[in-house]
Order: C-alpha cells, then structure tokens, then sequence
C-alpha cells in the first residue's frame, strides 16, 4: 500500500497496527479462572462482608467478660490485692516508657527521622522521573 | 449473546457470578499479554505476569473505582507488575547509541512498502523490541490500542507532557530502528 510521504505520525499506526497484537497461549483464561478459583478456596471470607468478623471480635471477649460476671467467677477473692498484683507490670512499663522517650530524645533520631523523609522524597520525585524517562 | 461493557461483568462478579470474570479476561487478555511480552521480551515471564495481572484484579476488584475504565486499571496493574519484575531480575534495557545518525523518513517508508505484510510485520516488531519497556509500553497503548495521552499518563504514572515527549521520542527511534534494519536487510541482499 502507498502512502504519502509526509505524516510520519499516521504512518507509525499503520506500522503498528500492522505488526499486530500477541497471543498468549491457548489455555490462558481457563489456567486464569483456575487460580481464581484456588484463590476463592484458599480465602474464602476475603470477598465476603468483614463486619461479621469484627463484630464477632469485640462480642464474644465481651459475651465472655459478662458471662463471667454473672456466673460469680469474675470477681477477685478477698485475699488479693489488685494493686500489688498489678504494680510489677505497671513498673516494667514505666521503665520501657522511660527508655523509648530517652532514645527518642537522642539526636540521631529526629535525624535519621529526617533522612528517611529525604530519602522517600527523593525516591518519588527524582528517582521514578528518571526512571522512567530513560 | 450481544457483549456488554466490562462494568455489568464487573457487577456480576461483584455479586458472586465469578465465571463472568473469564469473560473480562478472554476480552483484554491479547492486549494485557503483549504488554508484558513488549516489556519483558520472553513468553513465559509474560504469561506468567499476565495471569497475576488478572489474579491481582480479581483480588482488587471491589476496590476497583469505576471512574477509570477496566483496560485503564488492568494495563497499570500489568504494567506495574512487569516492571518490578524487570527492577527484581535486573534487566537491561537496550538503547540506540546516541551517536547514531537519524535516518531518512521518506527512505524507510519506501523500502517498507516494497515489502510484503509478513516482512513488514517482521520488521517492525523487531525495531519495536529495540525500545526501553516504557518506549513500548507508549507506543503499544497509543498506536495499537488508540488510548488518549490521558489514560496513558494514568497507566505509567507519568505526566501527560511526558508521555507526549516520550512518544515522540520513540517514534523517532523506531523509524531509526527500522532504516538500520532495512538498511543491514538490503545491504545482505546485495
């Protein structure tokens, strides 16, 4: 077919259109559905409405915590004392609380807060432009 | 049957009617697959990045948001997929030496027109291969599948006045391709 010599930007669709498009093999869709269907097996709940599951999270500790209130076992015997109970957690928690705002504190920290944001920025805004304009 | 739009397969699925996802894949799956075979240049890496392309839809497809047409979002999940694929295996990307002298337009469209289709078929696919994954990738949507800059620019995430640059730029670079190819072609025959 002759074309005019002076559209090169009609001329590259005609090429184009005529190298065609690639076929994958023959039993491309059915080896396709087949994953899907291994997929729906393996995770069944995944496409189904989540909030049954989060209903079932925070109902049934409750259900418990209230089952065990009426049944009387949810009461302390007289003999332990709550606090002193408690206070050996309440400690070692004060200390991780003491450690974390100490390091955070350090001035590495802010630092490396602070390169991790430049690296990021760099990352997005640099690095993919350039990437992708090779 | 009349074919309906990809959004009532997408609802039917939506509605647990999963075999009409066989019907969206048997619609987009050429153009999904000779975007990865472009990109990564081997049928079986394409293949296989061309079924997790649509397993990946399939996963996603609740969260798929309808203001973007399917191809759009299929061909940025392929797209997306191949080219972690090229970063993870660390693939190089062939480029013409900059030192290569542009060839004459009017030359190339002569020596391609005495060609039969098959050769010109050939050939062009073989200069098409010479491109870096995003050259093809430009190239492939605008020219073979008609897509606006737009969508392009949705598809490989890059500003619609780089997409513009970049096809240029490939364009020019084929039509280089080409005259190199047609030029070794002629010169073996002599």
């Amino acid at each position: 077919m002759k074309t005019s010599y002076t559209d090169p930007e009609k001329q590259t669709r005609e090429w184009m259109k005529a190298s065609g498009k690639e076929k994958p093999s023959e039993g491309f869709t059915r080896l396709v559905m087949e994953k899907v269907e291994t997929k729906k097996r393996l995770y069944p709940y995944k496409k189904d409405n989540n909030v049954w599951h989060y209903i079932l999270a925070v109902g049934l500790p409750l259900i418990y915590l209230v089952y065990r209130y009426f049944s009387g076992s949810g009461t302390l015997p007289a003999e332990v004392n709550l606090q002193q109970e408690v206070q050996p957690y309440v400690h070692i928690f004060q200390l991780m609380l003491e450690k974390v705002t100490l390091d955070m504190s350090a001035p590495i920290v802010p630092l490396g807060i602070g390169a991790i944001v430049l690296l990021l920025a760099f990352d997005r805004f640099i690095l993919r432009s350039i990437s992708f304009s090779r | 049957m009349a074919a309906q739009k990809d959004e009532y397969y997408i609802e039917r699925v939506l509605q647990g009617d999963h075999s009409s996802y066989a019907l969206l894949v048997e619609r987009h799956k050429d153009m999904v697959y000779t975007l990865a075979f472009r990109m990564l240049k081997n049928r079986e890496e394409a293949e296989e990045i061309a079924q997790d392309a649509f397993l990946k839809a399939y996963s996603s497809l609740k969260n798929f948001r309808k203001q973007s047409k399917f191809s759009t979002w299929i061909y940025r999940i392929v797209y997306n997929l191949a080219v972690s694929h090229l970063r993870k295996n660390k693939k190089q990307v062939q480029s013409l030496d900059d030192d290569e002298h542009p060839l004459d337009l009017e030359d190339t469209q002569q020596k391609m027109d005495s060609l039969e289709e098959g050769d010109r078929q050939k050939f062009v696919q073989q200069a098409l291969s010479e491109l870096s994954y995003d050259e093809q990738t430009i190239m492939t949507l605008y020219y073979q599948d008609d897509l606006p800059v737009g969508e392009i620019a949705k598809i490989t995430q890059l500003t619609e006045s780089n997409v513009k640059v970049k096809l240029h730029r490939a364009r020019k670079r084929l039509h280089e391709h080409l005259g190199h190819l047609l030029k070794h072609e002629i010169n073996s025959l002599l």
